[in-house]
C-alpha cells in the first residue's frame, strides 16, 4: 500500500472517530442507566428460549373451553403493505404483511395464528384479550397460572380460583412442561438449584443435575419427559456450545417422594440453542438452532441434523428467533427487531415463513401490543394452531 | 446485580464512554448507530461484570467490534444496495486534494462491509496487529489479512498515484 493511501485511510478513520460528540457527564450516566436496562432485557431474552413455546400455547389454553366459531371467518390481509415499520426492511420478492388490527386473530399460514403472551387469543370471541397477567405464565393446558414476583412463585388454579405460594429457594426462571402439569423452576445463583413442581399432585421434586455447577439453564424437551441444557465448552471451531446434554425425568423419587436425581440421557451433537420447543421438526430429523460466537452473541440461525449435528442450512435470520415447524418442510421464525427510534427501550417482532431449503417465503408484522408490553420484549407465542 | 457492581459500571461508563463512542462512530459513521452499538456492548459487559478478570475495557471493545462485524452486517444485507464501484463524486484537483480525497475515502469506508471496516478501524484507529485484530473479531489472522486486502483494494481505486493532476474517479 502506498504511503499516501495509508495516510488518507488513517486520516479518514480518525476524522470519523473525531465526529463522536463529547457527551456530558449527565449523558454518560444516562448511557450507563440505559445499558443496565438493556442488560436486563438481554437477560430476559436469553432465558426466554424454550419457555417461549410453552407460553406459546397460552392462546390454545385459553381457548380450550371455547369453540372454534371464528375460524370460519378467514382473514384477508390484502396486498403486501408498502410502508414498513421502523426496523423492518423490505426484501424484494418477499411479501410482507403489516397488520395493525388487533380485533381479529392474525393468521400466518395453514391454520397457524399469532398468539400473544400477555395479550392472548380468545377462541370464543376470536379476539385478543389482555389478561393482565403481568409476570405470570399460563400453563399450556389453560388451568394454572404461575406468577414469579420478587423471586417467589405463586400458583393459581383458574378452575377453582384457589391459589398457593411455593416454598423454597429464590427463583429466577420458570417454564411450564408441554402438558402443563409441571413447572420447572430454576435458581441461577451459585447454588444452581432446579426444582419441579407438580401442580396436579402438589409434589415437590428437587432435581439434582450433576453438570450444573454454578447454575445452568435447563429447558424442556418436546416430549416433556426430558430436560436439556447446552454444554458450555468451546469446541475446536471456537463454538461455545459443544452439544446438548439431555436428562431423563422418569427417575424414581429417592427420598419421601421429593428428591430426584436425574440421570444423563444423551449428548446431542448440536452446537447451538434450540429455538424453542417448536424448533424440533415433526419427523425428529431436524432442529432449528441459534449459533453463538460467544455466550452472548448470536451469529447465525441454522437447521441442524439432530442425529449428526451436521448443518443442513444456514438462514439469514435475525439475531434471535423462535421457531415453529408447520410440517417437515416448512417452518415459521419469530424474529425480534430492534427499532431505530426505540432502540434502547423495546423491540418489534416479525413472523416469517421459510422452507427447509432456506427460502424465505413470506413475512408478517403483527401489532406491537400483541408482542411487546412495556420495555421488555415478550417472547410470547410465535403461533398457535387452532384446528 | 449488586449495588457495588452498578457503581463500578457507572464509573466505567462515565470515564470510558467517549473513547468507546469514538470507535463506534468510526465503525458506523452515524451517531445513533454508534450510541446503540456502545450501549449494546456495555449491556453485554454488565451481565458478565464480575466474571471478567482484569481490565474490563478490552472486553467491552471486543464485544463492540464483534457486534459491529456481525449484527450490523446482517442488517446491512437487507437495507443497503451493493454497488460494484464507489459512488461518483465531483473532484477538484487543487492544493486541498488530500483533504478532498480524505472525504472521498471516508465515504468509501462507510460503504465497506462492516467486517472489512472493523478490520481497518482496528488497524488505523487502534493500531492493532493482525493477530490482535483476529483475536478481537474472533476469526483467523488469514481472514483479517484478506479482509484488509479487499478493503484496501477498493479504497486504492479512489486514490491515484502521487501526481495530483491524474486524479480521476472511477465510473
Amino acid at each position: 500500500m502506498t504511503d499516501r493511501l495509508d495516510r488518507l485511510v488513517r486520516g479518514a478513520i480518525h476524522d470519523l472517530a473525531a465526529n463522536a460528540d463529547v457527551i456530558s457527564d449527565r449523558d454518560r450516566r444516562r448511557l450507563a442507566v440505559h445499558a443496565t436496562d438493556r442488560a436486563l432485557t438481554l437477560r430476559v431474552r436469553r432465558r426466554a428460549t424454550v419457555a417461549a413455546m410453552v407460553t406459546l400455547v397460552t392462546a390454545l389454553a385459553v381457548g380450550i373451553p371455547y369453540g372454534l366459531r371464528f375460524l370460519s371467518s378467514r382473514l384477508d390481509f390484502g396486498p403486501a403493505v408498502v410502508q414498513l415499520p421502523a426496523g423492518v426492511s423490505e426484501i424484494p420478492g418477499v411479501p410482507t404483511h403489516v397488520i395493525d388490527d388487533t380485533s381479529s386473530p392474525i393468521e400466518l399460514v395453514d391454520g397457524w395464528y399469532v398468539a400473544g403472551n400477555e395479550m392472548v387469543l380468545n377462541r370464543e370471541t376470536g379476539r385478543y384479550d389482555d389478561l393482565g397477567l403481568g409476570r405470570s405464565m399460563l400453563s399450556p393446558n389453560g388451568r394454572w397460572v404461575a406468577t414469579l414476583s420478587s423471586r417467589a412463585v405463586r400458583i393459581d388454579d383458574l378452575q377453582t380460583g384457589e391459589g398457593y405460594p411455593l416454598r423454597g429457594t429464590e427463583w429466577d426462571t420458570m417454564e411450564w412442561s408441554p402438558d402443563g402439569d409441571r413447572l420447572l423452576l430454576q435458581s441461577l445463583g451459585q447454588a444452581g438449584e432446579t426444582f419441579l413442581h407438580n401442580v396436579t399432585t402438589r409434589l415437590a421434586e428437587t432435581v439434582v443435575v450433576e453438570t450444573c455447577e454454578g447454575g445452568c439453564s435447563l429447558d424442556w424437551m418436546p416430549s416433556g419427559t426430558e430436560l436439556a441444557t447446552p454444554i458450555l465448552a468451546t469446541d475446536s471451531d471456537g463454538n461455545p456450545i459443544a452439544g446438548i446434554q439431555t436428562f431423563t425425568l422418569d427417575c424414581t423419587a429417592a427420598d419421601a417422594g421429593d428428591v430426584q436425581t436425574c440421570s444423563r440421557a444423551a449428548i446431542l451433537p448440536i452446537r447451538g440453542y434450540p429455538a424453542g420447543l417448536g424448533a424440533w421438526s415433526p419427523d425428529g430429523r431436524n432442529v432449528i438452532v441459534r449459533v453463538y460466537s460467544d455466550v452472548d452473541t448470536i451469529v447465525q440461525t441454522q437447521i441442524v441434523d439432530v442425529a449428526t449435528g451436521a448443518v443442513v442450512r444456514s438462514l439469514d435470520a435475525g439475531d434471535l428467533v423462535q421457531a415453529q415447524w408447520i410440517d417437515d418442510n416448512r417452518f415459521l421464525l419469530w424474529e425480534p427487531i430492534i427499532t431505530g427510534e426505540e432502540r434502547s427501550s423495546y423491540f418489534r417482532a416479525i413472523a416469517s415463513l421459510w422452507t427447509v431449503d432456506g427460502e424465505l417465503l413470506e413475512r408478517w408484522v403483527p401489532p406491537i401490543e400483541i408482542v411487546a408490553i412495556g420495555s421488555v420484549m415478550k417472547y410470547g407465542p410465535l403461533a398457535v394452531r387452532l384446528d | 446485580m449488586d449495588a457495588s457492581v452498578e457503581r463500578e459500571f457507572t464509573e466505567f461508563v462515565v470515564n470510558r464512554s467517549h473513547a468507546l463512542l469514538r470507535a463506534a462512530y468510526a465503525l458506523t459513521g452515524d451517531r445513533h448507530a454508534a450510541e446503540d452499538l456502545v450501549q449494546q456492548a456495555l449491556a453485554k459487559a454488565f451481565l458478565r461484570w464480575r466474571r471478567v478478570q482484569g481490565d474490563i475495557e478490552p472486553y467491552v471493545r471486543r464485544i463492540l467490534y464483534h457486534d459491529s462485524a456481525t449484527r450490523w452486517r446482517r442488517r446491512s444485507l437487507r437495507s443497503e444496495t451493493s454497488v460494484a464501484r464507489p459512488p461518483d463524486v465531483a473532484l477538484v484537483a487543487d492544493a486541498s486534494e488530500d483533504t478532498h480525497l480524505r472525504l472521498v475515502v471516508r465515504r468509501a469506508l462507510l460503504a465497506l462491509p462492516p467486517r472489512q471496516r472493523a478490520v481497518l478501524v482496528l488497524r488505523y484507529l487502534e493500531d492493532r496487529s493482525i493477530e490482535e485484530t483476529a483475536a478481537i473479531l474472533g476469526c483467523r489472522p488469514g481472514t483479517v489479512a484478506s479482509q484488509a486486502s479487499r478493503a484496501l483494494t477498493k479504497l486504492r481505486a479512489l486514490v491515484p498515484d502521487e501526481t495530483p493532476s491524474s486524479v480521476e474517479v472511477p465510473r
